[in-house]
């Protein structure tokens, strides 16, 4: 395949604004399967983004275009994820294209972290194609995204392409954009391999399925390649293409897009953002991956009955291979016993995955409450990384560091105040606001991480009526005064329920996360006392009366049946509780750090 | 084996507040049509049984829905078709559920003395007015007494009384009150139930809207322990979790669905043990008449339990007895020791006073009794 007929590019979108209908009309276009027909073939499996109506995964679409110029191109599509908390995602795909397609609602305009996932490309040398989606809407302000894309990006007005995926306007003005535009691939087919792994997938027949692009050189089923991480060798048996579904071809070269099977059995030999090269004459230096992804957010997993660590373990490493940012590796908690710390992108990627853990593997799972890591300056100046409460030392620290974020906050100038106040309310440090034009604004502060990974995300939404978008980055640890909340059952602490949390705000989040346990764990047949405690003082306390009365007077008529249903059903809720001594805890109250308000 | 016979009769003069079971205010005019349905099914079923069966049984029992609404000729041709095809055993119990209002003339209990029954159980719930009223039942305190009078004079001894107690509003001293009065009628035997709310109840609406609100729990509880000492002063004999009787009159019927007998149910939502599976009737008065006058089973669904299971539902149903669970005929049932496949799930029960292990038998204490429904479902979860 000569390279000059090849294009690869992403779409960068905000969520919501209609990347899903547009790529599929690219696809309807050039008469590749329609999106809707391909999920139903491949994406079976993650019907939690379905659910929840957001993309996570980047699945790859080989279309063949015949272009105006009469020339027939191949444009690989790589898909990126819209939320927030997957901007590394992005990262990924765009490491893999020469171009992106920009797209903007018509009716919201640009958001912050569209803006974010923008410069992230320009910063790669792709060529930028902005694209504003929903023009037929009546609420449509073209004047202003007009503007706002000029004003923001390097981009002039006349390369703007107006566009909508439901009226199927503008869409071969895109896909003659990205012939014309994006710069088909250099490399060399004398060189030594040198393919990046964007993704890979475990299929339980075929092992390890990876998702690579081709720099230099080419596969052909039958070499024998090595990743360059681990120097691991692999025979190739099939290398093949999204067309969209995965076809066998004899090999790809310069610029080509695909996948390959080489009897992968170990998971973790596979490493996304890897290179490999050809075993004999290979590659000696790896192709520039992606920045290596740090979780921002740790919690505890831990199978609710232990005879499932297992096949926990297995699933989490199935887990990780097509999700480089989830991290685990085994933990032991005096109260859960054997589980696994953790580390996650965000509180979504964090759900996201506990969810396809427990409905993919039938795991009933208890999951600690999330935190960030942070950093404990000891007397002799040691740093202690901590990402689990219950580590936090006992002993004399000299200070207590903790992560900040640098939000960048879009809003409408009507919610400035808004916003400003929630800002501060999570402990955020003003930093400076600019207008965007007379209606826009751009906010940036300073906030600890761990005040953001919870709620503020949804809070900015709903003291916007949705109109702000936020984007972040971590931008550093900070001193901070830091103390540890532990929680007490009948006496004794439980790891597993420890915080850390503010100085500030610790005796009022201990009183309220003591009363809120109050009401979720259910009452038992002694009394159940739950304290708060900050070293040895305690700070609240509530107590669990004992249960007294659970009887049936009457199975009526015989109807055993009925009884028996009933008492399954109840004893159904219990196996998601954890008993911690002789206390029997539901999983809602190791969350219920999250729902104590600060109002 | 003995053989018990369930007859369901849903028709009710009104619905009280708090019943979740199925029947029915007025929908009399169907009387005549689902008399002729549970004839039907009772040859229908009794055809369907292995022809080897010996067809006797030890008690049949009149449930509602109040038996005693419909007409006593009614009853009289039902009774005739399951003498038809099945005999009665020597001192075969044979009841009537009653309501107050309905035992309204001498003819009708003598109608029922003759037919052969032989106990009836009179729901009585409260002989306090003002409650009686909240729960929507369609009799006076008043009546209760009547009818009671009217059955001794029919020639009833073995009457049995139910009682209500922790119903919204209800305090304790209405509570020892009923008790008393409930006494004074001479029962032989007294079943008293503690308020359950379940299923789409008005009386649930009324819990929703705020409009009653259900006693604290340590209500009742002093509620059923005063009854406790009331009636074994009394004499009476506490043989089952909520039922009482004076030595010799336990209600065979009931004893035989703890006992784990078998038992035909016949009308809808009769629920059937027969030879380890459990099989239920339809549970609408339209979709039974229906498939009787089609000449189908109405059965709607049945299950035949299992190892371990089975062994958990059998002792939720035993354990309900005083006398609880007797370790041999567990190891004759299940080949089984019972401690060896449950002795985990009992000794956290054991050490907190709720249940009683001796070399013959495992059962509830009094304590335990309370929070037994906590036992059943630590059983039923051992897998």
């Amino acid at each position: 395949m000569d390279p000059k007929l090849i294009r690869n590019f992403s779409i960068i979108a905000h969520i919501d604004h209609g990347k899903t209908t547009i790529s599929d009309r690219l696809l309807e276009v050039t008469g590749a399967l329609t999106l809707r027909e391909m999920r139903d073939q491949f994406l079976d499996s993650m019907d939690l983004e379905r659910e929840r109506g957001i993309t996570i995964k980047s699945h790859p679409v080989r279309l063949e275009y015949k272009a105006k110029d009469g020339i027939k191109y191949i444009l690989n599509l790589l898909d990126t994820p819209g939320h927030v908390d997957f901007s590394y995602e992005v990262s990924r795909s765009l490491a893999s294209c020469e171009g992106a397609v920009l797209l903007v609602d018509a009716s919201q305009g640009v958001e912050a972290q569209t803006m974010a996932n923008a410069y992230l490309a320009i910063d790669q040398h792709l060529a930028l194609i902005p694209v504003i989606n929903k023009i037929d809407l009546p609420n449509a302000s073209l004047e202003i995204c007009l503007n706002q894309i000029v004003q923001m990006l390097p981009v002039a007005e006349n390369e703007i392409i107006l566009a909508s995926g439901k009226e199927g306007i503008g869409i071969t003005d895109i896909l003659e954009s990205v012939v014309q535009r994006v710069a088909p691939p250099k490399g060399s087919f004398e060189a030594p391999l040198a393919a990046l792994i964007f993704d890979s997938i475990y299929d339980s027949y075929r092992g390890v399925i990876i998702y690579f692009r081709v720099f230099d050189g080419s596969v052909t089923k039958g070499d024998i390649i090595r990743m360059m991480a681990n120097k691991q060798e692999y025979e190739v048996q099939e290398v093949g293409i999204f067309s969209p579904k995965m076809s066998p071809v004899e090999k790809l070269g310069v610029g080509e897009v695909g996948y390959l099977v080489a009897n992968i059995k170990t998971i973790s030999d596979v490493s996304v953002g890897d290179t490999f090269t050809t075993a004999i004459k290979g590659r000696t230096v790896p192709l520039p991956g992606y920045r290596p992804v740090k979780p921002m957010v740790y919690c505890g997993l831990y199978p609710a009955v232990s005879e499932e660590y297992e096949v926990l373990r297995d699933a989490m490493e199935k887990m990780k291979l097509n999700d480089a940012a989830f991290m685990f590796e085994p933990d032991n908690s005096p109260a859960l016993g054997f589980g696994f710390r953790c580390g996650f992108l965000g509180l979504l990627h964090m759900e996201i995955i506990q969810e396809r853990l427990e409905r993919e593997y039938n795991l009933t799972l208890v999951t600690t409450a999330p935190n960030v890591m942070y950093q404990i300056i000891m007397p002799n100046e040691d740093i202690i990384e901590v990402d689990n409460p219950s580590k936090f030392p006992n002993t004399q620290i000299k200070e207590c560091r903790e992560p900040f974020i640098k939000a960048t906050i879009m809003v409408p100038t009507d919610y400035v105040g808004n916003v400003m106040k929630l800002a501060t309310g999570k402990r955020g440090e003003y930093i400076k606001m600019d207008y965007t034009d007379q209606t826009r604004a751009t906010l940036i502060y300073h906030i600890p991480l761990a005040e953001t990974i919870t709620d503020f995300h949804d809070k900015l939404k709903s003291v916007t009526k949705g109109y702000a978008s936020l984007d972040y980055e971590v931008i550093g640890y900070q001193t901070s005064d830091l103390v540890k909340l532990d929680v007490l059952l009948n006496g004794d602490p439980v790891d597993a329920l420890s915080i850390i949390l503010h100085k500030d705000v610790a005796y009022y989040r201990g009183r309220q996360l003591v009363e809120k346990m109050r009401k979720l764990i259910p009452r038992q047949m002694f009394e159940v006392a739950i304290q708060a405690a900050i070293g040895s003082r305690v700070i609240a306390r509530e107590s669990v009366r004992p249960l007294r009365k659970d009887v049936t007077s009457k199975c009526y008529g015989g109807d055993i049946t009925r009884k028996r249903k009933l008492l399954e059903k109840q004893k159904e809720g219990k196996k998601r509780m954890k008993q911690i001594g002789r206390v029997q805890v539901p999983q809602e109250a190791f969350m219920a750090v999250l729902s104590v308000d600060d109002e | 084996m003995p053989l018990g016979i369930y007859i369901h009769i849903p028709f009710c003069q009104s619905k009280c507040h708090y019943c979740d079971f199925v029947s029915y205010a007025g929908k009399d005019l169907y009387q005549p049509r689902y008399r002729d349905a549970l004839i039907k099914e009772i040859q229908l079923r009794t055809q369907s049984l292995p022809f080897d069966y010996p067809k006797t049984f030890s008690s049949l029992f009149f449930g509602g829905g109040t038996p005693s609404h419909i007409p006593p000729q009614d009853i009289l041709a039902i009774l005739h078709q399951i003498f038809d095809c099945y005999s009665p055993v020597e001192k075969c119990e044979i009841t009537l559920e009653a309501n107050p209002e309905s035992l309204d003339s001498l003819d009708k209990l003598i109608c029922y003395k003759e037919a052969g029954i032989n106990r009836l159980s009179i729901g009585a719930q409260s002989f306090d007015e003002g409650l009686l009223k909240r729960m929507n039942r369609p009799h006076l305190s008043e009546d209760i007494r009547q009818a009671v009078k009217r059955a001794h004079e029919a020639g009833f001894q073995n009457l049995s009384l139910d009682l209500i107690f922790g119903y919204p509003t209800q305090t304790l001293s209405q509570w020892q009150d009923s008790l008393e009065k409930a006494l004074q009628c001479e029962p032989y035997h007294i079943s008293l139930y503690g308020l359950t709310v379940e299923g789409d109840v008005p009386l649930e609406h009324q819990l929703e809207s705020g409009q009653l609100s259900l006693p604290d729990e340590e209500i009742p509880i002093s509620m059923y322990e005063y009854a406790m000492n009331r009636l074994h002063k009394a004499g009476f004999h506490h043989y089952e979790i909520s039922n009482w009787s004076l030595p010799n009159y336990p209600c065979q019927h009931n004893l035989n669905y703890w006992k784990y007998g078998d038992y035909l149910g016949f009308g809808v939502n009769a629920h059937s043990y027969f030879q380890g599976r459990r099989y239920w009737n339809l549970d609408t008065l339209e979709s039974y008449l229906e498939a009787m006058q089609g000449d189908h089973l109405p059965v709607a669904g049945e299950e035949r339990l299992q190892g371990k299971e089975l062994m958990a539902e059998y002792c939720m149903v035993t354990l309900r007895l005083r006398e609880g669970i007797q370790k041999s005929v567990f190891q004759n049932l299940f080949q089984n020791d019972i401690l060896d496949v449950f002795g985990s799930v009992f000794q956290p029960y054991l050490e907190m006073g709720c249940l009683e292990i001796n070399p013959v038998s495992i059962s509830l204490t009094s304590k335990g009794i309370l929070i037994s429904d906590a036992l059943f479902a630590d059983l039923l979860a051992e897998d």
